[in-house]
């Protein structure tokens, strides 16, 4: 099959969903001419013209804000929020309008939305330019959250959150931009809510999102030659969240780690943790591990940063500790 | 202008309903019939009724907490307006977001978080404009909401990309307790169009003619494709910002001297000396009005609360 990265793929979603349906746009800050900081949007103002792909001035607050008003009255907007962090200038916006414009009006509109915004701790980010915070939006209901980990599942779950009637936030990792992957030339969608085993294993569940996909992965292999056979988990959607198959793998192991970029505290680890212990308490043989960023501001030289987000080494070495406890 | 006396007649009825609305609801409130708060419209129904009046079926609109009786006017049903403010199932928002959420397909709802309705009117103006269709937004909103950064955003953007939307202020001089003069740094919401490229109008407020000529020009303009507009009308808040409140911040001489600028009275003294209207024919109105409103209320009183099967209801579509 042929590979493409990340970037290409969420750029052929936009291609393909835009083709599809004239009611779909986009709008965010030099996402037109230039075709977006992370090359997301190239060649999409060549093909549909400046009414359906649109720069903005710097208004993050009016750019997540209009795609509600956009959305309730008929058309089907994507933002681009250039940072994650930046959400927190629209926080309102997504939080209370996006998320709870349908319900309080008692189910008067749809709010067909997509706000897709960077995210991670790269080269050269700190504290503002780096966060992964996804957690912050799970908290509200009304709001549907992705996390892709590969070009193939970036593609799939782009188009599906274009088709679907509900806001929708997505999250792309930068450091996962230009990894490439295999990705089929034929159409395809992928499902909210259902979540992937991207390896099996017997003696510890990890569910591991985003760039920690990968790291998580890397581990494993790292960890069988120690004789401990890990199975991972990638839910790619955090709401709706599969815990089901969460739930499921843990009565098979009996061991649960959660692998997150985000801070610890009230993170996706956190919520996850509560849900398996609820659930399946019964079945766990040691105490759920979360392995996540330190709860610090993300700091701007390497040698802190890289004590912050979570490594390939720190996954083999915390899940060893767990053993040996 | 010149308008006919059949037109005059309806422009009188529907605020005479506005003020009938508003002060029915101040006096449920006060009975202990709404199971909320109330923050009363009393003395600035002209400028939401003559705004509202000056759009089309077709056209959009976004009210604030203080125009719940612009919703009747842009023709949501009586029965359906008191079922919001009770919070029945058979309401519009099936009880989920009050009075001030009251909504159609047409009337977009309202912003709990003041200023909300600057982005989504706009973003709703863009809308309009890529599906070319033929209609505007008119969103109203107080003078010190028009201090939130969203204001600003949205008449830059709305005003850069030419969207069909009318922002309608309706300065009433306070925010809660704050006087506009210790809120606001510029003597006139108006004068802020200038910075945005926006065309903009100022308006007696309690004059509902005046409201409705400025918005129908407004109107005009957004749909012949030059963008957005903005008014102020300028009118005055008769009770405290929501039933309870004191009003310790201003002098009663002040509000009786606005009182005396009554918008209804106004323009019914209008009518009456041009005769237009007479007192007779107001009596018959106002009962008819004063039936409607309380089969309404009965309707509503006696109508069921959402349940449980509403609850998890609409959260996603
Ligand atoms: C973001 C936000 N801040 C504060 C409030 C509380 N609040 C509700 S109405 C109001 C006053 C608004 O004043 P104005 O815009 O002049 O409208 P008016 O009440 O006079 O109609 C305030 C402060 C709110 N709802 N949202
Ligand atoms: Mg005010």
């Amino acid at each position: 099959m042929r590979k493409i990265t990340f970037a290409q793929a969420l750029n052929e979603a936009l291609h393909e969903e835009m083709m599809r349906d004239e009611k779909v746009f986009i709008y965010g800050q030099d996402v037109a001419v230039v075709g977006g900081l992370w090359k997301v949007t190239t060649g999409l103002l060549d093909k549909f013209g400046p009414d359906r792909v649109k720069d903005t001035p710097l208004s993050e607050a009016a750019m997540a804000g209009m795609a509600v008003g956009a959305a309730i009255t008929g058309t089907r907007p994507i933002v681009e929020i250039m940072f994650a962090d930046f959400l927190a200038v629209c926080f309102d916006e997504v939080y209370n309008k996006a998320a709870k414009w349908r319900y309080v009006h008692g189910g008067m509109f749809e709010v067909p939305l997509v706000i897709r915004s960077s995210m991670g701790a790269t080269f050269g980010g700190s504290a503002e330019h780096a966060q992964c915070n996804e957690a912050l939006f799970m908290h509200t209901p009304g709001i549907k959250i992705v996390l892709p980990s590969t070009p193939y599942d970036a593609k799939g779950l782009l188009k599906t959150a274009i088709r679907d009637n509900n806001p929708v936030l997505f999250f792309e990792h930068r450091a996962l931009y230009n990894t490439k992957g295999e990705v089929p030339e034929e159409e395809y969608t992928i499902p909210f809510g259902k979540a992937e085993i991207k390896k099996q294993g017997e003696d510890i569940t990890v569910v591991a999102t985003s760039r920690m996909v990968s790291r998580s992965l890397s581990a494993a292999e790292d960890l069988k030659k120690e004789g401990i056979n890990i199975e991972v988990i990638d839910p790619k959607t955090i709401v709706p969240l599969d815990i089901e198959a969460i739930n499921q793998s843990v009565k098979k192991t009996g061991h649960l780690v959660i692998v997150e970029e985000g801070n610890r505290t009230g993170g996706v680890g956190a919520e996850i943790t509560a849900l398996v212990q609820e659930n399946v308490f019964d079945f766990l043989k040691k105490p759920i591990l979360r392995i996540s960023s330190l709860d610090v501001p993300i700091p701007f030289n390497d040698n802190l940063k890289n004590m912050v987000i979570p490594s390939t080494t720190k996954i083999v070495e915390e899940i060893k500790t767990l053993i040996k406890k | 202008m010149n308008y006919s006396g059949g037109f005059l007649q309806n422009m009188y009825v529907n605020l005479l309903k506005a003020r009938m609305l508003e002060e029915k609801i101040v006096e449920l409130y006060h009975q202990g019939r709404v199971p909320g708060s109330v923050h009363s419209g009393v003395g600035e129904e002209a400028t939401f009724v003559g705004g509202c009046l000056a759009l089309n079926e077709d056209d959009y609109m976004m009210t604030t907490h203080r125009a719940v009786c612009a919703n009747w006017t842009k023709g949501i049903e009586i029965n359906k307006i008191f079922c919001d403010l009770f919070g029945k199932k058979e309401g519009t928002n099936c009880g989920k977001g009050a009075a001030i959420r009251i909504c159609s397909e047409k009337v977009l709802g309202m912003s709990g978080t003041q200023g909300g309705v600057f982005v989504i009117a706009t973003g709703a103006a863009l809308s309009l404009k890529l599906l070319n269709k033929k209609s505007v937004v008119l969103a109203f909103f107080g003078d010190n909401t028009s201090n939130r950064g969203t204001f600003h955003e949205s008449l830059n953007i709305a005003s850069l990309w030419k969207l069909p939307v009318i922002f309608l202020c309706d300065n009433n001089q306070y925010g809660i307790s704050i006087n506009i003069k210790d809120s606001t740094s510029v003597e006139n919401i108006a004068d802020r169009g200038v910075a945005y490229n926006i065309p903009t109008k100022i308006v007696d407020g309690n004059s509902i003619l005046a409201v409705y000529e400025a918005t129908k020009e407004a109107v005009n303009h957004a749909k012949s494709g030059n963008g957005p507009y903005l008014i102020e009308a300028k009118t005055y808040r008769f009770r405290g910002h929501m039933e309870g409140d004191q009003r310790s911040y201003r002098t009663r001489e002040e509000e009786s001297q606005w009182m005396e600028k009554c918008p209804l009275r106004r323009f019914e003294n209008k009518l009456l000396e041009q005769g237009v209207i007479t007192d007779t024919w107001i009596v018959t109105e106002k009962n008819k009005i004063e039936k409607e409103i309380e089969n309404a209320i009965s309707f509503a009183e006696n109508s069921i609360d959402p349940g449980k099967e509403d609850l998890f209801k609409d959260i996603y579509a």
